[in-house]
């Protein structure tokens, strides 16, 4: 084995080209301006040699590190493993590095990881998040790193990223559930001063609304967190607070989980003494007994689309921004039944 | 306090705390800090903040070596054991002043090497591996640059690697106690994949324990299943009916398998507990919320996951500390999957 370092211009004496292409080559950002049989070339022959690029060097230099970084509020939430699963399978095919950021919505954790990354010049950031201001975004915005979101209201931000059509989504479960005679409706949801809680909120009271259906003050449960257990308190409250509701609606599958176990708990059953809807079809609603009713979100292309657009803005920063909309179905399953 | 025009470096915190240049980089330096009195350290820690300090990790990095974050590599985000393990592991390390870099390899040996070498590429300190097989070149890699790695999940018989693993044999005796407890004797088994430490303990195990007990499970009674999801667990609860061999308990080794089990045997009019008990694995955060709750076997795995962050440190901080294996120990949690089989 050789024990020197096997530098650019070796592969490139190799290959017969000049090592700016080598380089080029080897830099995702910059592999789509060589011919894809060199690239192969290339590629295969830096293999061969072992060439390895000092990355701490090259950074330094380029301002490029090949990272790109997710940041996810939540990796214990199911949803969330679907998406970076799917921005993961772009990313790693464009030859790019992902780092997962599992933030917890912590404020400083975000700040720190931001930081270490901005400093190992990472060259972007995918960001789920429920906030309207995430301090992510306020750091890429001052030290010009390109970011891509997730999860926005229509007309909430003018960030490249996914818009996910809520009304759409909510106005499908009601129209559901109305066209199965329910008209007594409860509706869990989640905080309010996040932007999804808040849109979905939105969206439900407005579909509702559309069908003649006035959501009543004491029908109307908010939770702090997305838990389960949320989701349970807030369906106690509802059978204790709310009359004779024959339906519930949530803004999120842990919450119709929750509320499932918590109505069997106090001796009831889903659906025959309440229907009960999920949102974002995590993969558990269609396994606990029963498969749950719930508005399915696209997770696996949302990453994709997320990785694709992240990677538009590194190869061309002046490309419009992309805002692609996301179109929930409606998966309707046994939480939800005809009122007798 | 308004920022001073310039880049604050490491000579201005020295000069106003009023100590060499050295120590503020060790107070810095998390590896380190431990060489300098807390009186000190806390000093220069309020005084680098107040000036807005910020070291360059990658100048830094080329010049020590070092550059505060650990690779972290688990093989499949979506099975829910997994994002409790990074959480153990992200809280020590962050506390302790490093960066996670987390990979997720989707099980594929050929991803796995190469996160492995991207993270040798971004010069981590070190990595911990969550992989039930770890790729033999990963191992060798790391130990060809001497970064320091810590296995999650599984051992390896190289001595000189730290590990943390869970005692699987115990979890599986522990169901099969619990079962044969409640009068069990016909007993079925769904097997995770066989490729997996886990999958193979809890296999062995299981039939290990059953043998304490003088029952050989017939083969007709064994399912197995190709990974750990609904999908597969409904599929074996379907060939382990179609064998014919009639079961009282039906034991699986992952909470999702035996989710997947709960609808095949409701389609066959069999209903949990009252003609099956069925036990799970892992306790997951939707066992307890399962129709029947499901009883499963609790693994601590943000324990875990936090003890493998404490090992990988040690290493860091003292490239002397011994090779440490720890192995934790699960615990049954009885809900109401299971039941006392009926007489006759």
């Amino acid at each position: 084995m050789v024990s020197e370092r096997v530098t650019l211009k070796d592969v490139a004496e190799r290959v017969g080209v000049h090592p700016s292409t080598v380089s080029r080559v080897l830099n995702p950002a910059t592999r789509a301006m060589v011919s894809p049989e060199v690239v192969e070339k290339v590629t295969k022959t830096a293999r061969e040699l072992g060439y390895r690029p000092n990355p701490l060097a090259r950074s330094l230099k380029t301002r490029s590190s090949g990272i790109v970084g997710i940041f996810v509020p939540d990796l214990a939430n199911p949803m969330f493993p679907e998406i970076v699963r799917g921005a993961e399978s772009i990313l790693v095919e464009a030859g790019y590095t992902p780092v997962l950021a599992n933030t917890r919505n912590d404020r400083d954790r975000k700040l720190m990881l931001v930081d270490h990354l901005r400093q190992r010049q990472i060259d972007g950031i995918i960001i789920i998040t429920a906030l309207r201001n995430d301090p992510v975004m306020e750091t890429c915005r001052e030290n010009g790193i390109p970011v891509v979101v997730s999860d926005r209201g229509i007309g909430e931000s003018d960030l490249p990223g996914l818009v996910i059509d809520d009304d759409h989504g909510m106005r499908a479960m009601v129209s559901h559930l109305r066209a199965l005679g329910h008209r007594e409706l409860a509706l869990i949801s989640g905080p309010q001063h996040l932007s999804t809680s808040a849109s979905r909120h939105r969206a439900a009271v407005e579909a509702l609304s559309e069908q003649g259906i006035e959501l009543l003050p004491d029908r109307n449960a908010c939770c702090a967190d997305f838990s389960i257990e949320a989701g349970r308190k807030a369906c106690r409250f509802l059978i204790e607070n709310a009359g004779n509701i024959t339906g519930t609606l949530t803004t999120n599958d842990q919450y119709a989980i929750g509320a499932i176990a918590e109505l069997y708990a106090m001796g009831r059953s889903c659906p025959k003494d309440m229907s009960i809807t999920g949102y974002n079809g995590i993969r558990h609603t269609q396994w606990l007994r029963p498969p749950i009713t719930t508005i399915e979100l696209p997770k696996r292309e949302m990453g994709m689309k997320m990785a694709k657009i992240m990677l538009d803005r590194l190869t061309d920063p002046k490309k419009e921004i992309e805002r692609a909309i996301i179109q929930p179905t409606l998966v309707v399953r046994h939480s939800t039944a005809r009122v007798f | 306090m308004n920022s001073p025009r310039g880049r604050v470096t490491l000579k201005d915190i020295a000069t106003l705390v009023g100590v060499h240049t050295s120590t503020v980089s060790r107070v810095l330096n998390p590896n380190r800090r431990t060489m300098v009195s807390d009186e000190i350290a806390e000093r220069i820690v309020a005084v680098a903040e107040e000036l807005g300090y910020r070291p360059n990790p990658l100048a830094y990095g080329l010049k020590t070596n070092r550059t505060g974050s650990i690779g972290v590599v688990v093989p499949d985000i979506v099975n829910p054991i997994f994002p409790e393990t990074v959480q153990g592991i992200e809280d020590i390390l962050i506390d302790a002043g490093y960066m996670p870099f987390l990979s997720n390899s989707e099980h594929k040996a050929e991803r796995e090497l190469r996160i492995v070498e991207n993270m040798r590429d971004q010069h981590v300190d070190g990595l911990i591996v969550a992989s039930g097989s770890p790729h033999v070149a990963i191992l060798m890699a790391c130990k060809e640059d001497g970064i320091p790695l810590v296995l999650i999940h599984r051992t390896w018989d190289d001595p000189e690697i730290s590990a943390v693993s869970y005692d699987d044999s115990l979890g599986a005796r522990l169901m099969i106690d619990h079962l044969i407890s409640l009068g069990h004797r016909d007993i079925a088994y769904i097997a995770g994949p066989l490729d997996s430490a886990g999958g193979r303990d809890r296999y062995f195990g299981t039939k290990d324990a059953a043998q304490a007990h003088d029952i050989v499970i017939d083969e007709r009674l064994f399912a197995f299943a190709d990974s750990n999801t609904e999908e597969e667990g409904a599929r074996c609860c379907r060939e382990l009916i179609l064998n014919g061999k009639s079961f009282s308990a039906l034991v699986t080794a992952h909470d999702s398998l035996a989710a997947g089990c709960i609808g095949v045997l409701a389609e066959h009019g069999l209903s949990v507990p009252e003609d099956v008990s069925l036990t799970g694995y892992s306790d997951t955060l939707y066992a307890a919320m399962m129709t029947p709750s499901l009883t499963s076997i609790r693994v601590p795995y943000y324990e875990g996951g936090a003890e493998a962050a404490r090992l990988l440190i040690d290493r860091l901080q003292n490239p002397d500390a011994p090779v440490r294996r720890i192995r934790i120990s699960p615990e049954l949690i009885v809900r109401e999957s299971t039941a006392r089989r009926f007489a006759g």
